[in-house]
């Protein structure tokens, strides 16, 4: 596959295209288990990475960056909340502390960074492009 | 194509009507079970779809039967448990599980994991937030994780199941829910109904992960919260002696 993009290309394809551009043309594995975030940014590495991906002509609109962001923020959530900020250097327990009583998380939630199960401590420190999850318990009732 | 719906309260009754019209516009052959312990009582006209009294699983199927006549509609009025979970359960079925406990999804959840294919859409509420939880079995295989990965309020339930409790625990067991969240969570459900049963293929899509057969997919379960009106789908791959990720 040789075709090259632009980034405002890349945002006219929106997730699903960006999803299936990166699974059956780059062939990256494992997208299915990211965010559509992580998928136009990691789309946008191997495309760069193999010489793909075109400037743009005209100068980016807040617009057209937004949409293939640079991972320079940290991605919280807890569904169907989510948040991106500039959490990076701040302890995982911090987060916690900040978003539990505004999301009304769950007392004793599990936590999961980029997928890997973390502690949620002060000792857990987060770094730029990191993809925080709070596990949002399922719902019970319903009848 | 059989749909079967486990909890005719709150969400199954919403979800019974448009699932059993849809069933029907796709021709002959197709079946609705629908399966409750319950009995609808007045108190529950403020959230549940119903016009007459009497066991839940059998007022929903008698209305049914009679407003869509090109569709099997059959009732089982017994809660699911571990001594009927091989009888209600079946090869190639859709479990619509709506029910009100975690006990219950544990059940069918694990009864599912003996099946080589069948879809296990799972819905449930609190007050304004809930979660809709897709688990599909495929060639033997699981092709997005049980209803208990990732949720241990699940695997390791506090209470107990309906068929576990007197009529009194029973009666007591009610907690407020609005109706637009069981409503929710009944279209989410009927959505991912819809976009399985429709592509299989687009929703359960192979990888090969170091050598290994492993599925990947669209979504395994979906959160909302109706008071921010925000839906929110989450994926998981799952591997299968293999790593995919």
């Amino acid at each position: 596959m040789n075709r090259k993009y632009t980034r405002q290309e890349l945002k006219d394809l929106g997730p699903t295209g960006l999803y299936k551009l990166g699974k059956d043309e780059l062939k990256i594995p494992g997208l299915a288990s990211m965010s559509d975030e992580e998928i136009a940014n990691t789309v946008v590495a191997h495309l760069d990475a193999k010489g793909l991906l075109l400037q743009d002509a005209a100068p980016q609109t807040a617009a057209a960056t937004a949409a293939v962001p640079i991972p320079a923020e940290v991605n919280v959530s807890y569904p169907p909340y989510e948040t991106s900020g500039n959490y990076a250097g701040k302890s995982l327990a911090e987060i916690y502390d900040q978003l539990r009583e505004p999301w009304s998380m769950a007392n004793n939630v599990r936590c999961f960074i980029n997928g890997q199960t973390a502690n949620i401590s002060h000792a857990t420190m987060l770094k730029a492009g990191d993809r925080v999850e709070f596990g949002k318990p399922a719902g019970e009732k319903g009848d | 194509m059989q749909a079967i719906i486990i909890g005719c309260g709150g969400i199954g009754s919403h979800l019974a009507g448009p699932l059993a019209r849809y069933l029907e516009s796709l021709g002959p052959g197709h079946k609705l079970t629908l399966v409750d312990g319950d009995n609808f009582e007045d108190r529950n006209k403020t959230r549940q779809v119903f016009d007459r009294p009497g066991n839940k699983a059998q007022s929903v199927a008698a209305k049914l039967a009679e407003s869509h006549p090109g569709l099997t509609v059959d009732a089982v009025p017994e809660f699911i448990k571990p001594d009927n979970a091989e009888f209600i359960l079946d090869e190639g079925v859709y479990v619509m599980l709506c029910v009100d406990n975690h006990p219950t999804r544990k059940l069918v959840s694990e009864a599912a994991a003996s099946y080589q294919d069948i879809a296990v859409i799972s819905g449930g509420n609190e007050l304004e937030d809930g979660m809709v939880q897709i688990y599909v079995r495929k060639g033997g295989v699981d092709a997005t994780p049980p209803l208990t990965h990732d949720h241990p309020e699940i695997a390791d339930p506090k209470g107990k199941a309906p068929y576990e409790m007197s009529c009194e625990e029973l009666a007591k067991a009610g907690t407020p829910q609005i109706i637009f969240a069981n409503l929710t969570a009944a279209v989410l459900m009927a959505n991912a109904f819809w976009r399985l049963s429709t592509d299989p293929e687009g929703f359960l899509t192979k990888t090969i992960g170091k050598g290994e057969f492993a599925l990947e997919t669209a979504y395994t379960e979906v959160a909302f919260n109706i008071g921010l009106n925000k839906v929110r789908p989450r994926r998981t791959a799952v591997t299968t002696g293999g790593d995919a990720a």
